[in-house]
């Protein structure tokens, strides 16, 4: 008892009570999660602000006479009158490595109805990407595992790669499939979900929960039902995730799932906050908005700690214009962009990737020397093969080498096709487009070519292992490698002929 | 951001004549001006809290319990 009482006195007496200087205002209007606040004469840009008691604020238009404030939380209760006060800190995020496998909102605080998220750093929201002389050349490879990707399109660790496409194209696919492909990659992955449906972020983490994803995977959702500027903040929120483990020297991949949510997120607030708008109805600093957040993925000098924060970005565009607003400007802040098509989608062609409008401007460096040896003049051959098809379907005689061409390039085609949630390690990927593409496969039957190919890893790996391992771990083909694998092939197709026409 | 120096006095109970010469005295040489207008707040609980303009200078008891509080 005494130890108690002495311990309160020791507490007390080391308290410091000094007359506190503070800027407040007053709230002169209020609607929408906007509040305009007259006084507050010393607030900063961007600045948390605390209305009432414990509703906070975050103060994004300074003018001569009134502060322009969007609520963080909802709160009915405000009123005009109301006292506002600053808090001198910018607005951040809670972060500590308890937070992979958690289900977080853009303020830290958790959604999947386990314990608070344990707070070792704050992490601001918006911060300065890093410098030039900081940074360096992306030359590690990000496997997708979706062949036709990085094949034909390779992403590099620290590379912002733009995934476009009309609604129901498979773009969120690409980006799940991903993070499903990085189990064991040691890279931690951060999915950031924008104005999405709550019944599609809680089948997202059932995925990942049921795939073991989630172990290295943290989920930053503000959802359809969120406040414009929960959506608003949620990229930024997810990004100051990634910089806590970048800090630490890890890879992380981001996706942004997607951008055109979020300025659609962040019209809504500039429109509400009075802002002149211009294209589109988005107001001035749109392009500001997503490059800011894009530039901050980068891959750091081991001098200045490694690591790597790659980012995905998810534009949804409507029928088809990339050149609307809001795809132009993030397809010119990305280093490339995988756009899918509807048409392609309708065929079958799954991922529904249009190889010709396709670019990975960087990922070609950080290409496994492998796969460039096998994919090399594959996106050329496919472009060819599409022209050609189309021409083809006019004529009826061809001669014999146009149809040998027809016919490659239908099997490579089919080869490209993988279901999302498939991921295919690297080493596989390179066998099976090696083979496509040397022609073991011209004999086999096109409704079979999938089939092959699935018994053709199951074959390699039980029965060839060592080839596998030496493309994995020579980081390119070599001359025995090459004659081991043409004989293996040889004998797969000789032991499964009611596979071949 | 226009300034605007009016100056607001809260306390629970009436400043004696001396106290407000005194404070008068300290309105002047910090932002001078000797005009204020008082408030009685008993929700301050007791010291005093002064605002010029929208800055608040808090020495009330009420300021010093939240930060016991918060610390």
């Amino acid at each position: 008892m005494t130890d108690f009482l002495s311990e309160i006195k020791k507490q007390l007496a080391g308290a410091k009570l000094e007359t506190t200087k503070q800027s407040v205002g007053t709230i002169t209007n209020f609607g929408d999660g906007i509040a305009t606040i007259s006084g507050l004469d010393d607030v900063m840009l961007g600045e948390l602000v605390l209305v009432g008691k414990d509703t906070f604020a975050l103060a994004l238009n300074l003018k001569k006479d009134n502060v322009g404030v969007v609520l963080l939380t909802e709160n009915r209760d405000i009123r005009a009158g109301d006292t506002v006060q600053t808090t001198g800190r910018l607005l951040s995020i809670g972060v500590s490595d308890d937070i992979v496998g958690r289900v977080v909102d853009p303020l830290g605080r958790a959604l999947d109805g386990k314990a608070p998220i344990a707070v070792k750093t704050y992490q601001p929201l918006e911060k300065v990407a890093p410098g030039v002389i900081t940074r360096k050349m992306v030359t590690v490879p990000l496997q997708t595992g979706i062949k036709a990707i990085d094949a034909m399109i390779p992403v590099g660790r620290g590379q912002r790669e733009l995934i476009i496409g009309d609604r129901g194209t498979g773009k969120s696919s690409i980006g799940l499939g991903t993070i499903l492909n990085q189990r064991g990659q040691n890279v931690i992955c951060v999915y950031v979900a924008i104005g999405q449906k709550r019944s599609y972020v809680a089948q997202t983490v059932a995925l990942f929960e049921k795939t073991g994803s989630m172990d290295y995977t943290v989920v930053v959702a503000a959802t359809a039902s969120d406040s414009a500027t929960s959506q608003f903040l949620a990229p930024y929120a997810g990004v100051a995730i990634a910089e806590y483990f970048l800090k630490q020297g890890k890879d992380v991949l981001v996706i942004y799932d997607d951008l055109s949510k979020h300025a659609v997120a962040y019209r809504e607030i500039s429109l509400l906050l009075r802002r002149p708008s211009g294209r589109e109805a988005y107001p001035g600093d749109v392009f500001y908005l997503h490059s800011r957040l894009l530039e901050r993925a980068c891959r750091l000098d081991e001098k200045y700690g490694g690591g790597s924060i790659t980012a995905l970005p998810i534009i949804e565009t409507q029928a088809s214009d990339v050149s609307a607003f809001i795809p132009t400007n993030v397809i010119s802040i990305t280093d490339g962009q995988i756009y899918l098509e509807t048409d392609l989608f309708n065929s079958g062609v799954k991922p529904a990737i249009n190889v010709g409008l396709s670019v990975s401007r960087v990922g070609s460096a950080a290409q496994l020397k492998t796969m460039k040896q096998v994919a090399g003049k594959m996106r050329l051959d496919l472009a060819q093969y599409r022209e050609l098809a189309a021409f083809a379907q006019f004529s009826s005689d061809l001669d014999a080498k146009t149809k040998a061409q027809l016919d490659r390039g239908a099997r490579v085609s089919t080869i490209l096709n993988q279901d999302w949630d498939k991921p295919m390690p690297v080493e596989d990927q390179v066998a099976v487009i090696y083979a496509a593409t040397n022609g073991y496969l011209d004999s086999v039957s096109l409704e079979k070519t999938r089939m092959w190919e699935e018994l053709a890893t199951m074959y390699l790996k039980a029965d060839e292992p060592a080839i596998l391992k030496s493309i994995k771990a020579e980081g390119k083909i070599i001359e025995d490698t090459e004659k081991a694998l043409q004989k293996a092939l040889t004998t797969f197709n000789d032991i499964h002929s009611e596979l071949h026409l | 951001m226009a300034k605007n120096t009016s100056v607001v006095v809260e306390t629970v109970v009436p400043l004696s004549t001396q106290q407000a010469q005194t404070l008068k005295a300290m309105l002047k040489k910090s932002f001078g001006t000797e005009s204020y207008t008082t408030e009685l707040n008993p929700e301050i609980l007791g010291g005093v809290r002064v605002r010029v303009g929208s800055t608040v200078y808090d020495a009330s008891l009420r300021g010093k319990l939240e930060q016991l509080r918060t610390s």
